[in-house]
């Protein structure tokens, strides 16, 4: 597939201090990605420059093959057709939900094209209220409704979801997946929610201190994160040495099972550790919490470590516990 | 012993506001018929119609002079923006009447009485306008400028469509303030012998000796504050910018050079016109009048002023404690409604209030003089009317809202669970109060105490009608040296009242800026 918005090389700087750097992505018509990273590692900038707010300093963002922004000039934000959603909604607070949600609209208004959007975010009934009169939850759905009016090219979400209840915020993610979809609208997502990125993408994307340290679909970052960063991004785990033939961390030196170079830094996530009767390593118990399904134990490995497992009723919190490596699992960088 | 104090306390601000205006209203079609048709043949219409024409022209003028400085202040950048963002609201601390003879050989001698009245006000009042456009324009968030564009609009556009709008209640809210003090105003209007209610008023009581027909003029500027005050409570009902997300981003626009030097010229332009010139030609005719009277009475006047102003302050203050107790207390409509009618006071004008407090109080005290003469046969000298009780309820009535809010606000930041954490540590509500709320409510005094001693220093009306015979202040001296033409001998006080009034705008950009 032909890339229907592309990023290449973006920098940018407030004053001296570099915000983004070398930044590159990509995405195809209907696809949808997201931008993992801490607060301030520059995630905001980024869809700012893409919306046309802010200059690159060397870069450019290309949609439909046409350069819209580059260091010299940058297409105005009103000519580009992309949509903003913000987490405070930002609806306009002097409109009504329908004022709202034609804002980006030329007279006469497509009212079958508007009925059917409307449908779509469940929003009939609040037509004619104004925000500060509707839930949280409407006024996402009426901020989505005017973002996609116009039919715009790209929707931008920055945090959109954030201020909401965890069961509206899962509701809603993949309402909005499926509507981005049915209108195949490309879709650029802002959170530092990874279940979020996860649920709502088909490719995500780590930032870390202005930088992009891997671009990639879910399953190929989990899978092969490009560094031990981005795998600590990804999931809590555990670091590791590979030294004389032995798996290193803690006090503990469980013999490698795989032909690993010495001194490679492994990193064990929690499903890596196998709670196992007949192991000679042990570790402490140090609580459990119930779950229903399973239950979260928290081990002592040095650090406090949890896993998900079902643990028989043998074991109490203070007593030692058998584990082992799953090693084929367990990701290896170069030293 | 002390819940029953607040209740008590509370009762008498409402009944001592209350009274009078219900006083007022049993006046309403007993003017003398003779005097009431020469009033209506020769006065009502051209007071009506000169009061709606200078209502309309400050409401443009402020309008437009206070949004495009509250624009430029609140959303843009260029040179000196933080400056005049502090400054512009110097005027406030200017009586429109100070303005008035400052102003007075500044015109052209044919220029009409309305448009020196009108653009006097402009000058004197557009910092409101200025201060409450420039809030709502610091409230609009930048996302909203962002989504806007990103649906289609050019920033021009957008401006007109999304940020105005959004601001237009607050911009509104100054702007009826602004119409408020100008139906209110009596000495600007005086000295530029512009025939509006309150002049009516003044001159009914005071050339024509009737009480009665001067409370049916009163009651008559009350309908348009009633009708203004409607209007108010409509526009306020719309939403508006208010910024409760903590990832508020103000918007900033950045002014090319010649903008951005633009502004700055059009800011200091009106800075100079209204707090620079007016300063520098006090200060002269300061100068000028060396030799004056005022000179030699300026303590005098300083004791009198000061002496007003401090009873009324400690006499709101203690009220506004009973009041927000009372509230505490008891929250239900009752008590609500008490809360609320003690405070209307601010919204009425202080010729309607003089009129209301002197017919009230001096009856009443007839009557109980009479009283006590048909049947105890004692003879009492007048007590009210020969001292200062009237005019201090006078004052206490119209600014018991000013120092209600900060003493309110206060209290509100106190949470009850300190309340219940004291008592459950063993203290009674009297020591909670002594050793809790006390202190942690001072900065919530000083500011109430502050604002109601300004005020009531600059405030003419009240103290010129309900004042006893011969008993003069800073403001009562500058309007009957300036009806003389004895503009040097007013400069002095006028200058003084000034350097008082600097004193809460320094507070405020304290707030604001704190803020």
């Amino acid at each position: 597939m032909t890339d229907f918005i592309n990023i290449r090389n973006l920098y940018f700087s407030y004053a001296k201090n570099k915000v983004l750097q070398d930044v590159s992505i990509a995405l195809s018509q209907g696809e949808i990605g997201s931008l993992l990273g801490s607060s301030g590692c520059g995630k905001s900038t980024l869809l700012k420059l893409i919306a046309g707010f802010l200059k690159p300093a060397a870069g450019e963002v290309q949609l439909e093959k046409q350069v819209i922004s580059t260091s010299r000039k940058v297409l105005e934000p009103e000519k580009r057709q992309i949509g903003l959603v913000f987490q405070e909604y930002s609806l306009f607070p002097h409109l009504t939900v329908y004022e709202n949600i034609c804002f980006g609209l030329k007279k006469p208004y497509p009212q079958a094209h508007l009925d059917k959007i409307i449908a779509m975010v469940g929003l009939k009934d609040q037509l004619q209220q104004y925000p500060n009169q509707i839930s949280g939850g409407q006024m996402q759905r009426t901020a989505l409704a005017r973002a996609l009016a116009p039919m715009p090219k790209i929707i931008l979400f920055d945090e959109a979801f954030s201020s909401l209840d965890t069961s509206l915020r899962l509701s809603l993610q993949k309402e909005v997946r499926d509507i981005l979809k049915t209108f195949s609208i490309c879709g650029i997502f802002v959170t530092h929610d990874l279940e979020e990125a996860y649920r709502v993408s088909d490719k995500i994307g780590i930032l870390y201190q202005g930088k992009m340290l891997q671009w990639g679909s879910p399953s190929q970052l989990y899978q092969t994160p490009a560094d031990l960063s981005v795998a600590k991004f990804l999931s809590p785990g555990l670091e590791a040495k590979v030294k004389e033939g032995n798996i290193v961390f803690h006090n503990y030196a469980i013999p490698l099972e795989m032909d690993i170079p010495q001194n490679t830094t492994l990193f064990i996530r929690p499903q890596d550790i196998i709670l196992d009767k007949n192991s000679s390593y042990e570790t402490t118990l140090v609580s459990t919490c119930f779950h229903g399904l399973y239950q979260e134990l928290s081990l002592d490995l040095g650090t406090p470590f949890t896993i998900q497992a079902n643990l028989g009723k043998q074991y109490s919190p203070g007593n030692k516990i058998p584990f082992t490596l799953k090693q084929e699992n367990i990701l290896q960088f170069k030293a | 012993m002390i819940p029953k104090l607040w209740t008590m306390g509370s009762i008498f601000a409402f009944a001592l506001i209350l009274a009078p205006i219900l006083y007022l209203l049993q006046y309403w079609g007993k003017a003398p018929p003779d005097i009431w048709q020469h009033l209506t043949q020769h006065l009502l219409l051209d007071i009506s119609l000169n009061t709606l024409f200078l209502m309309f022209t400050v409401f443009a003028g402020t309008f437009v002079l206070g949004t495009l400085s509250g624009f430029l202040c609140g959303l843009c950048v260029f040179p000196g923006q933080k400056l005049f963002s502090k400054i512009l609201i110097f005027p406030l601390a200017i009586p429109a009447y100070v303005f008035a003879f400052v102003f007075q050989d500044f015109f052209p001698n044919q220029t009409s009485a309305y448009l020196k009245t009108s653009i006097t006000f402009i000058l004197a009042f557009y910092p409101y306008v200025f201060l409450m456009s420039k809030a709502g324009f610091k409230n609009l968030s930048q996302s909203h400028f962002y989504a806007a564009k990103s649906l289609g609009h050019s920033t021009q556009k957008t401006f007109f469509k999304v940020l105005l709008p959004m601001s237009l209640p607050w911009i509104l809210g100054g702007c009826f303030l602004v119409l408020m003090e100008t139906l209110a105003d009596f000495g600007t209007v005086s000295i530029f012998n512009y025939a509006t209610f309150t002049t009516a008023i003044y001159s009914t009581w005071y050339s024509m000796f009737s009480l009665e027909a001067a409370a049916q003029l009163s009651l008559l500027l009350l309908l348009y504050v009633i009708a203004l005050a409607l209007l108010e409570s409509h526009f306020s009902k719309r939403p508006n910018a208010t910024s409760d997300s903590s990832r508020h981003t103000p918007i900033n626009f950045h002014l090319s050079k010649t903008w951005g030097y633009s502004a700055t010229l059009f800011l200091s332009s009106v800075f100079s016109m209204a707090f620079i010139y007016p300063c520098i030609k006090l200060v002269h005719l300061s100068l000028f009048a060396q030799e004056s009277a005022s000179q030699s009475n300026w303590f005098s006047l300083a004791g009198n002023t000061f002496i007003i102003a401090i009873i009324t302050a400690m006499v709101i203050c203690l009220l506004s404690i009973c009041l927000v107790y009372f509230r505490r207390m008891h929250k239900n409509w009752i008590s609500f409604w008490i809360v609320k009618i003690a405070g209307i006071g601010y919204a009425i004008p202080g010729t309607i209030l003089a009129v209301a407090v002197y017919l009230f109080f001096t009856s009443t005290e007839n009557l109980f003089l009479d009283f006590m003469e048909e049947n105890l046969g004692i003879t009492l000298p007048l007590l009210l009317s020969s001292s200062l009780v009237i005019v201090v309820a006078g004052l206490t009535i119209r600014f018991l809202s000013l120092g209600h809010r900060p003493i309110e606000n206060a209290l509100k930041q106190i949470s009850p669970n300190l309340e219940e954490s004291a008592q459950s540590l063993g203290h009674s509500k009297g020591s909670i109060l002594k050793k809790v709320h006390f202190p942690l409510m001072l900065p919530g005094f000083g500011v109430a105490f502050t604002l109601i001693l300004v005020e009531s220093i600059k405030e003419l009306p009240i103290t010129l009608m309900t004042r006893p015979f011969g008993w003069n202040t800073f403001a009562t001296h500058i309007f009957e040296r300036t009806s003389e033409g004895h503009w040097e001998e007013a400069a002095l006080p006028a200058l003084s009242l000034v350097l008082i009034g600097i004193l809460p705008i320094l507070f405020l950009n304290k707030f604001t800026q704190n803020d």
